[in-house]
């Protein structure tokens, strides 16, 4: 009788910890969202967007950060459930105050969801970003 | 040797994560239909009998966030996929020979970003939906007939903007008809029919008063099921499956194939240490159907061990479990039917030893002259370790007169 009830016990603790590992355990160390706030670091280039792409059409997409951001300022942080691997593209014009022709500057990156920050620097006429 | 179980241990775990395939939408918004269709072929087997009672419980447990990612129009997303599920059936005896009982059978299934028990995230890719199928029951023993009919219904719980419409409805109906071996199922959308499903189960199963041995328990239990997606009453579908005993009831072979174009759908290779399929061990091999972007054959296997289900590739997920690919899956479960005091798992053709046992003394019982009770004051033997003895050596022996 008494390692029947042994038994029981240590089956139901596995259980038990296997339950809160599915159950709410790892929401202490997985984020499910990404906060996203990024930086115009370009000396002269306006930042109008953010958008995660369709990898199979690049024509469509789903806007993340609907924000004009000046050279030199941050943009607001931005909450969102994309958390992956995703293709991200920046909007952008060739002017500081946001005038003239937009271009767009598309690279791939792995979210991991939690607090990210992006910096945005200038690379010819292009850009080139990187998370801090 | 310890190098050796953790160098084992390590490639486990990195199997999990690094050859999973993500989990595209169309498989989880199909899912309703394929829980349908498997809670109505469980349903099946349970009725083999149509008395007794049925329990089973059980979950999908996935440590790591990156075994079922979803792949969608935007990338490929980290999360879980996740199924729970719940049956139960039971009946009693309302005259002699006639048995009327209750079925209830739970699924909720889905993809979410975080892990949960009860309370999902509902993020915005997210997809929760249940299914449950509930039916009365009827079997006359004599006859060897059972009925039962009930209802479905799909609850679309939380279905994100990325995912296909799929019918959210309390509109389906099913029906079980079972004569001695042979049964008919059918499964309707309001006035549309969905499933027709005719099985015969030509193999002798002693749970259900057949032989334990011989010729007739290598018969085949073959299936025919025919399945239409859309309000036109064309088969849109249809497969076959044979069953086959190999050996002794402990070794099957099953194998599947879609018509009408003929084509291969799986075959499995299972292997029962004892008939009453407490512990199973499969080997599977299911050619993946040009939908899902490859035509290739999988090639996987599980290992059931009555609490839990270890599976990598089996073509039991890949059917059910979204086509979930590439990674290490563990089910925690239990499931149990039961049929005149005797135990098995679904699906068995013979019950678990330690339940013939009891059987076997309650046989013995019956006859008082042999035995005499536990508690009877008067003409007891004189030692009541005496009768211990004698339960081991008709177990044992098979003989009816056990000597002290």
């Amino acid at each position: 009788m008494k390692s029947i009830f042994k038994c029981a016990l240590s089956l139901a603790a596995v259980l038990a910890c296997c339950m809160t590992l599915t159950g709410c355990l790892s929401h202490w160390f997985v984020d499910s969202s990404s906060r996203l706030q990024f930086l115009n670091s370009t000396a002269a280039k306006t930042i109008v967007g953010l958008d995660v792409m369709q990898q199979q059409d690049t024509s469509a997409f789903r806007t993340w950060i609907d924000e004009t951001v000046l050279p030199g300022e941050r943009s607001r942080v931005h909450e969102e459930d994309w958390v992956g691997n995703f293709k991200l593209r920046i909007r952008y014009t060739q002017s500081p105050d946001g005038s003239g022709k937009e271009s767009q500057f598309v690279f791939d990156t792995k979210l991991d969801g939690g607090s990210l920050f992006l910096i945005v620097q200038d690379e010819g006429d292009s850009l080139s970003v990187h998370f801090r | 040797m310890r190098f050796i179980s953790r160098a084992i241990l390590f490639l486990l775990a990195g199997s999990a994560i690094a050859f999973a395939d993500g989990i595209t939408p169309a498989a989880l918004a199909k899912d309703g239909a394929v829980t349908r269709d498997r809670h109505l072929s469980e349903i099946s087997d349970i009725m083999r009998g149509g008395r007794g009672g049925f329990f089973d419980l059980g979950f999908y447990f996935l440590p790591s966030r990156a075994q079922t990612p979803l792949l969608s129009e935007y990338g490929e997303h980290k999360g879980f996929a996740f199924n729970h599920h719940f049956a139960g059936f039971g009946a009693g005896e309302v005259a002699k020979g006639k048995h009327m009982g209750a079925l209830l059978w739970f699924d909720r299934s889905g993809w979410d970003g975080e892990d949960f028990l009860f309370f999902p995230n509902y993020g915005g890719f997210s997809i929760q939906h249940s299914v449950v199928t509930w039916g009365l029951t009827f079997t006359d023993v004599q006859k060897d007939l059972t009925v039962a009919a009930g209802m479905q219904h799909l609850n679309s719980e939380h279905v994100s903007r990325i995912y296909p419409h799929e019918e959210d409805s309390l509109a389906y109906t099913w029906a079980h008809l079972r004569w001695s071996k042979l049964s008919a199922q059918a499964n309707f959308y309001r006035s549309d029919w969905r499933l027709f499903r005719f099985s015969l189960d030509l193999e002798s199963r002693s749970i259900y008063g057949g032989r334990k041995s011989g010729p007739l328990t290598y018969l085949p239990n073959v299936s025919l099921a025919m399945y239409n997606a859309d309000s036109e009453n064309d088969v849109d579908s249809l497969r076959i499956t044979w069953e086959q005993n190999l050996y002794g009831q402990q070794l099957y072979g099953e194998v599947a194939y879609d018509l009408p174009d003929g084509k291969f759908h799986s075959a499995t290779l299972k292997f029962y240490p004892d008939p009453s399929r407490m512990i199973g061990f499969e080997a599977t091999c299911l050619r993946r159907h040009p939908h899902s972007g490859s035509n290739d054959f999988l090639w996987g296997g599980a290992i059931d061990l009555l609490f839990a289900r270890l599976a990598y590739n089996a073509a039991y997920d890949y059917d059910n479990f979204f086509g979930a690919k590439g990674t290490f899956l563990v089910e925690f479960k239990f499931n149990l039917a039961t049929i005149d005091g005797m135990l098995f798992n679904r699906g068995a053709s013979r019950s678990a030893p330690i339940e013939t046992d009891v059987v076997k003394q309650f046989e013995k019982g019956s006859k008082p002259s042999e035995i005499t009770p536990l508690n009877s004051k008067s003409g007891a033997p004189k030692t009541i370790e005496a009768k211990g003895i004698r339960y081991e050596k008709v177990g044992n022996s098979g003989s009816s007169e056990g000597g002290i």
